[in-house]
């Protein structure tokens, strides 16, 4: 059983909608992670793409020595050189080995949100109690140090060339057919995508997602009222900071290969930024709208830019750079709250609400409330 | 009884000594307001009852308990709620919302139970229940399910008071609750202050400047000027008293 090939003025439909997924999912769940911080929270890290990179970094060179230590794949003294030669060992071992498949991706997973969670604290530590500026460019400039510390060192993930392979854990299934191990990837970044959704939704329908709008809204009245705003700051960093780690290993086991270029403050702090602002900042379905609206126009934008080349005066692959900007611009002149606007925490419905309005007792007891007189 | 003793607390902005060895003490179940010119560290003194500032020197005792440099948020769980001069009210939050942050020890505002909606359904009802009484209480009722930001700025006063009425506090600071607010509103909040601490115990402690309003609600006045308290006791005393008429007409 192989995918179905199917062509339309050139494009393979199949392939084109499992990138598509691909790119939705992770986008969609890293954006997620961005709304908890920054549309719920006011938290504004511009270092998304540290704990994103920090997941992928994990995956890539994780996967590769646990591959090579337990089918003992001779790496003739460097991984890192030898890495492609391990990893066409290691994926026709696994074809055979089910439980290498499924337990490096859960291992990958669980090491990769540790990680995540350890550098969303440490990176934000020195900033967390500072007004949020302070805190948005210690995150930007530690993402952005990680980046050079991951292009000069090089036995980690092989600095700027990479490695040039990462063990494939869904290879298992590549005796299904062509394409099917790239659809169990899909299928996989879709169902956390989907775990990330309901996850970050159930906070924000909660009493914590009010709590943490209203640290957003107002650090001193929510001190005042009770909230330890720092450390409930402090917890969303590292939560969100653990979910990216976890897409950034998925990321890695999708593409199957990692190096410090491999991502940048562009794609994974500057984009899911956009996603949120487009989307709507502090509400879910907004971020899901916007990182499709993105999705979209990236994909379609890459099929149809080499159209554009005799009309443009600038390379065409800057074009899809014009087109963001021009949109991010337009949404914040027209609809600066983003397409969806914020909506109340609704932690009890509308009706339940009534009910207990209508049942409050103290209409007769106290003094009703006099209408405001200030008309004459 | 003395809930709140505030004992030779001083503190200073570099060269400026805001509180300059303030002693005073608030009896419980009184309304009790703090007069004194601008820049005499009255709100400054609310700052450091309530945990925002860190005193330089002296102590608070609350309830006979120790809670000088305490964060905030302890304080307020020790029963002490404040306003603000200016509303500091949660922006984007309805009416609503705003009073149920100040809920205290919420059970949904835990990182695991918060998944949990039967964790804490229960207690989110009963505490839409006490919201909507209070909001009753204060006539903000009909405005309920409004953004904060849509209030007129006589209901933004009226909000934080209510916030700090979910808490079950036992002293609540009010800084300036009705400036800004018409005299048929404010001599409305006065008196529901009043009923506030004749049915439900709460002690007021009120930094306010208009006297023509607040005067006929209080029980003790306390005046300060240059960081000092220059007369307490009896509202008819302290208004007499030379050092006060000094303090605001002379300088």
């Amino acid at each position: 059983m192989a995918l179905p090939e199917l062509v339309f003025f050139g494009i393979d439909i199949v392939k084109f909608l499992i990138d598509f997924a691909n790119l939705f999912g992770l986008f969609l769940a890293i954006s997620l992670t961005l709304n908890l911080e920054y549309g719920y929270t006011g938290i504004p890290n511009f270092g998304k793409v540290l704990y994103v990179a920090a997941g992928a970094v994990v995956a890539g060179s994780i996967s590769l020595r646990i591959a090579a230590w337990v089918y003992s794949i001779d790496t003739r003294g460097d991984l890192i050189a030898n890495s492609a030669r391990v990893v066409n060992q290691a994926n026709a071992l696994i074809k055979n080995d089910s439980f290498f498949a499924v337990g490096i991706v859960l291992l990958t997973l669980v090491i990769a949100a540790l990680i995540g969670a350890v550098f969303g604290y440490l990176s934000s530590y020195p900033a967390i109690k500072l007004r949020e500026d302070y805190l948005g460019m210690l995150l930007l400039a530690v993402a952005q140090f990680f980046q050079i510390f991951l292009r000069g060192y090089e036995p980690l993930i092989g600095g700027t060339q990479g490695i040039s392979g990462v063990p494939n854990p869904y290879a298992y299934w590549s005796d299904l057919g062509t394409g099917v191990k790239d659809l169990v990837s899909t299928l996989v970044i879709a169902a956390f995508a989907i775990l990330v959704y309901l996850y970050v939704e159930r906070i924000a329908r909660s009493p914590l997602g009010r709590t943490l709008r209203a640290i957003r809204d107002n650090e001193n009245a929510s001190r005042a009222l009770g909230k330890d705003d720092v450390a409930v700051r402090k917890r969303v960093l590292v939560v969100a900071s653990a979910i990216s780690g976890m897409a950034g290993a998925l990321l890695t086991f999708n593409v199957l290969s990692v190096g410090a270029d491999t991502w940048t403050r562009i794609t994974y702090t500057f984009w899911p930024w956009m996603i949120v602002i487009i989307g709507g900042a502090g509400n879910n379905v907004g971020v899901a709208l916007g990182a499709f609206i993105f999705t979209a126009l990236l994909k379609g934008l890459a099929q149809v830019k080499f159209f554009f080349q005799p009309y443009i005066p600038v390379d065409v692959n800057w074009f899809q750079y014009i087109v963001f900007a021009s949109l991010l611009i337009t949404i914040l002149m027209v609809r600066p709250e983003g397409i969806l606007r914020e909506k109340p925490s609704a932690t009890l419905p509308r009706s339940k609400l009534q009910t207990i309005f209508g049942s409050s007792e103290l209409r007769d007891t106290q003094i009703a409330p006099k209408k405001e007189v200030d008309k004459a | 009884m003395r809930l709140l003793e505030v004992g030779n607390v001083s503190k200073s902005f570099g060269n400026l000594h805001a509180l300059d060895g303030v002693t005073l003490d608030v009896e419980s179940k009184t309304l009790t307001i703090l007069i004194g010119p601008n820049g005499s560290g009255k709100t400054t003194l609310i700052n450091v009852i309530s945990g925002f500032y860190r005193p330089d020197e002296g102590n608070v005792m609350f309830q006979g308990r120790q809670i000088t440099g305490l964060p905030p948020h302890k304080i307020y769980k020790l029963g002490i709620a404040r306003t603000f001069q200016i509303p500091t009210l949660f922006w984007k939050l309805t009416v609503l919302e705003n009073l149920l942050v100040a809920e205290k020890n919420n059970p949904g505002e835990s990182f695991l139970r918060s998944l949990l909606k039967r964790s804490w359904e229960n207690s989110e009802g009963s505490a839409a229940g006490k919201a909507f009484k209070i909001l009753e209480l204060v006539g903000l009722s009909a405005v309920w399910d409004k953004p904060a930001y849509n209030l007129s700025g006589g209901q933004m006063k009226l909000l934080e008071i209510a916030r700090c009425l979910m808490t079950d506090a036992k002293l609540l600071l009010l800084d300036e609750p009705i400036s800004g607010v018409n005299p048929t509103l404010a001599h409305e909040i006065f008196s529901r202050l009043i009923k506030l601490r004749d049915e439900l115990g709460i002690t007021f402690f009120v930094v306010e400047h208009r006297l023509d309003i607040a005067l006929s609600y209080v029980d003790h006045i306390i005046a300060m000027a240059l960081g000092n308290v220059i007369a307490s006791g009896q509202p008819e005393q302290v208004i007499n008293d030379p050092k006060v008429i000094e303090a605001y007409l002379g300088g």
